[in-house]
């Protein structure tokens, strides 16, 4: 079996907060802008509506553009290796750590 | 850990002390300002309302198309509302100066929108607004807007749902001009392929050896004379016991690429050497290479060393016996990179035949003593017969079966055995003596070929130069005759080595060996001096691709590319087409997929003798008597 046909090594789990958005950043950086600003807008706590207002949106286009950006940072999420959830995974105890 | 961990972690981050201290700052700052206003006696009526007055109470379109304008960018508004506004199409001023137009002098419809969009993208502009209007989700597009004058420019829109009441109501696009930004990605792109696509000079290398060709190390050579005083070391070799015919082309070449491997041993890296014929490899020493040990004294090393070693071949050993010439040149000669070679290739044979070790010349020898030498050696190698004629099969690929074969050269080397002639064809064309050899290989072939049952389609090689002689026409018609060969039986290869040296006599050429019944190709091609033009005006009937296209053809998408377009070009002109050096199954399988005619290689048959005369076995026993000399040579 060739090295690139391997699966790929299980990703460590980010450290802090800080490296975490550090990651986002790297992320959101590869998304259309107009994905990327609308996300980081909601992410601030800019109502849908305010979103439109300030970027001159139209108003039913936030929401799909803050479903188009989800989808692709979990597109990459999951490219980087970050793929098993904490809370799916925690309820059943027995892969975690003791 | 997935997404929805790391956003939430991410909401988790503290602000720093940094952070904080900045926050503190501005806040005191504030403070300040706040409490000085209050001392000097300024009151404070209201808090500052941030929402711009204009945007308030004005309809979707409208604030949109102003958000657009304040960054330059344009819209296209299209409502499908009931009444007056129904169907409206509507550009902004923006937008009219990117489609080409001032504002105001085009009224657009949606047939004329259509019209300013390139013909190639059309489509894709319609399903992407389509797709918009029927998922109800923003989209965008990237399109070629065409301008009145007739140019070209890149455009990317996003497109909106727009809502009145909850209903969606229209579309609008929100666009700007991103050609620089396209065409520096469509660079980008270009690059990256052509990284992907370039290859190493292959032709460089010797396939076996993994040695410099002849012609690169001829070349290499003729750039160290030109700026440096040196010496070029010719190595011959030769099985010191005679070889049984039981070994294999395989076997023969475990060998050669056994010595390859010693050769860069003992010179090590520093030193350029090559394969410059079969069991012929050179070594260019330039002066400031040359350290504390002569470059004579080398040469006798490289002789010891190969004279001593035991090479294994098919469970047998075998030695070599092994001669070294030596020519010392000053910088700026007037003799060439080839001459050079030659003079050392003669002063290795001036050592066998006096039997020492290495022979040195100190200086190039004269041009017209070397030119006679060659001219004298090609002379008398067809006086004497000293070639044999053999036969590789080809494949046809769409009948699967072998419908033709190439008659190929061998030379007859000092021992009796037969070696490859590219070496001494090369010497050949450079001193102008190849048509002697051509006609040998056009008499010798016919005459095999008029004795047998005629059954199978025979390829004939004939060099470029030589198709410059007026009276090669007539010799060949008249061999043809005289062999009572069938014309439409054979076809003659134009190797394209050398330049064809004469296009009218060459056209000439091809058009009266057509005009007899027989096929004409071009060999090689691709690597030589074949010009696509030739492809024109040559009455060309089969072009084989060069080898260097074909070894590595499963692997190497550069080669893929040529050589499927090549097959196109060429069925497009009338023209079929063979591969040369086929090797595996895979690259048959490719290479029918691709649609090509022929193939040729070890992969479909090796070169066979296809008849060895009289003479030649008396050759044979000639140099059976030189035998017990060349074992006292050994010690």
């Amino acid at each position: 079996m060739a090295p690139e046909d391997l699966p790929p090594a299980p990703q460590q789990d980010l450290a802090d907060a800080w490296e975490a958005q550090e990651t986002l950043r790297g992320w959101l950086q590869q998304l259309p802008p107009r994905h990327a600003e609308v996300f980081q807008m909601s992410r601030e706590g800019f109502s849908n509506l305010e979103i439109a207002r300030i970027l001159g949106l139209a108003d039913t286009s936030v929401r799909g553009y803050k479903t188009a950006a989800r989808r692709q940072l979990r597109q990459l999420a999951e490219q980087a290796g970050y793929t098993d959830s904490d809370s799916r995974r925690r309820p059943g105890g027995a892969h975690g750590s003791r | 850990m997935d997404l929805d961990d790391i956003l939430a972690l991410a909401e988790t981050r503290e602000p720093s002390p940094l952070e904080l201290a900045r926050a503190r700052r501005v806040a005191r700052t504030v403070q300040s300002e706040y409490d000085l206003s209050l001392a000097e006696g300024y009151e404070i009526i209201v808090d500052t309302d941030p929402v711009d007055p204009l945007t308030a109470d004005i309809d979707e379109p409208t604030r949109i198309a102003r958000a657009a304008q304040l960054v330059k960018r344009g819209t296209i508004t299209w409502t499908t509302g009931s009444g007056k506004t129904a169907g409206l199409l509507s550009w902004s001023d923006e937008m009219a100066m990117i489609f080409g137009y001032a504002p105001g002098t085009l009224r657009l419809t949606p047939e004329r929108l259509v019209e300013l969009v390139h013909p190639a993208d059309a489509s894709a502009v319609r399903a992407a607004v389509e797709t918009a209007w029927g998922q109800r989700r923003p989209g965008e597009v990237t399109f070629r807007a065409v301008h009145p004058g007739g140019s070209v420019r890149y455009v990317h829109c996003h497109l909106e749902i727009l809502t009145t009441a909850g209903e969606p109501s229209g579309i609008i696009a929100t666009g700007h001009d991103v050609t620089a930004v396209e065409l520096a990605r469509q660079e980008r792109r270009r690059l990256a392929t052509r990284s992907e696509m370039l290859c190493t000079d292959a032709a460089a290398q010797d396939l076996v050896t993994g040695l410099p060709t002849r012609g690169y190390f001829t070349d290499e050579v003729d750039r160290a004379r030109r700026t440096t005083d040196g010496a070029l070391i010719v190595v011959a070799t030769e099985p010191a016991t005679r070889l049984s015919h039981a070994i294999t082309d395989q076997g023969h070449e475990q060998v050669t690429a056994e010595v390859a491997g010693l050769l860069r041993t003992i010179v090590g890296s520093d030193l350029t050497c090559g394969l410059v014929g079969p069991g012929l490899w050179g070594v260019l020493v330039a002066a400031h290479q040359e350290g504390t040990e002569t470059t004579g004294a080398l040469a006798r090393r490289i002789v010891d060393t190969f004279r001593r070693h035991l090479f294994t071949v098919q469970q047998r050993t075998l030695r070599l016996n092994a001669w070294a010439g030596v020519v010392r040149f000053t910088s700026g000669v007037p003799a060439t990179g080839f001459d050079l070679l030659v003079d050392g290739e003669h002063a290795a044979r001036e050592a066998r035949r006096k039997g020492v070790a290495v022979h040195v010349l100190d200086r190039p020898a004269q041009a017209r003593e070397r030119t006679n030498r060659c001219r004298s050696r090609v002379v008398h190698a067809v006086a004497t017969d000293r070639f044999a004629l053999y036969a590789q099969p080809i494949v046809d690929l769409a009948l699967n079966q072998i419908t033709r074969h190439e008659i190929l050269l061998r030379v007859r080397g000092n021992t009796g055995e037969l070696v490859a002639p590219w070496a001494f064809l090369d010497m050949a064309e450079r001193v102008g003596e190849i048509l002697a050899v051509d006609k040998w290989v056009i008499d010798h072939a016919l005459e095999l070929i008029g004795q047998g049952a005629q059954t199978s389609h025979y390829q004939v090689n004939i060099s470029g130069k030589s198709l410059a002689d007026p009276g090669l026409l007539t010799y060949v018609s008249e061999a043809i005759r005289r062999h009572r060969v069938k014309p439409e039986c054979l076809t003659f290869e134009i190797t394209e080595t050398a330049l064809i040296e004469n296009r009218n006599e060459a056209l000439a050429f091809a058009t009266g060996i057509r005009e007899i019944g027989c096929h004409l190709a071009l060999d090689d091609f691709g690597t030589g001096y074949a010009a696509l033009a030739y492809l024109k005006y040559l009455p060309v009937d089969l072009v084989k691709i060069d080898g260097v296209f074909i070894v590595d053809l499963c692997q190497s998408p550069p080669d893929q590319a040529v050589v499927s377009k090549l097959v196109e070009l060429c069925h497009t002109l009338g023209i079929r087409v063979a591969a040369e050096c086929v090797q595996d199954e895979q690259t048959v399988t490719l290479l029918k997929e691709y649609g090509v005619d022929f193939a040729q290689g070890y992969r479909t048959g090796r070169p066979a003798p296809i008849a060895a005369s009289l003479k030649h076995e008396v050759n044979t026993i000639e140099l059976e008597l030189r035998f017990p000399e060349r074992r006292i040579a050994m010690g």
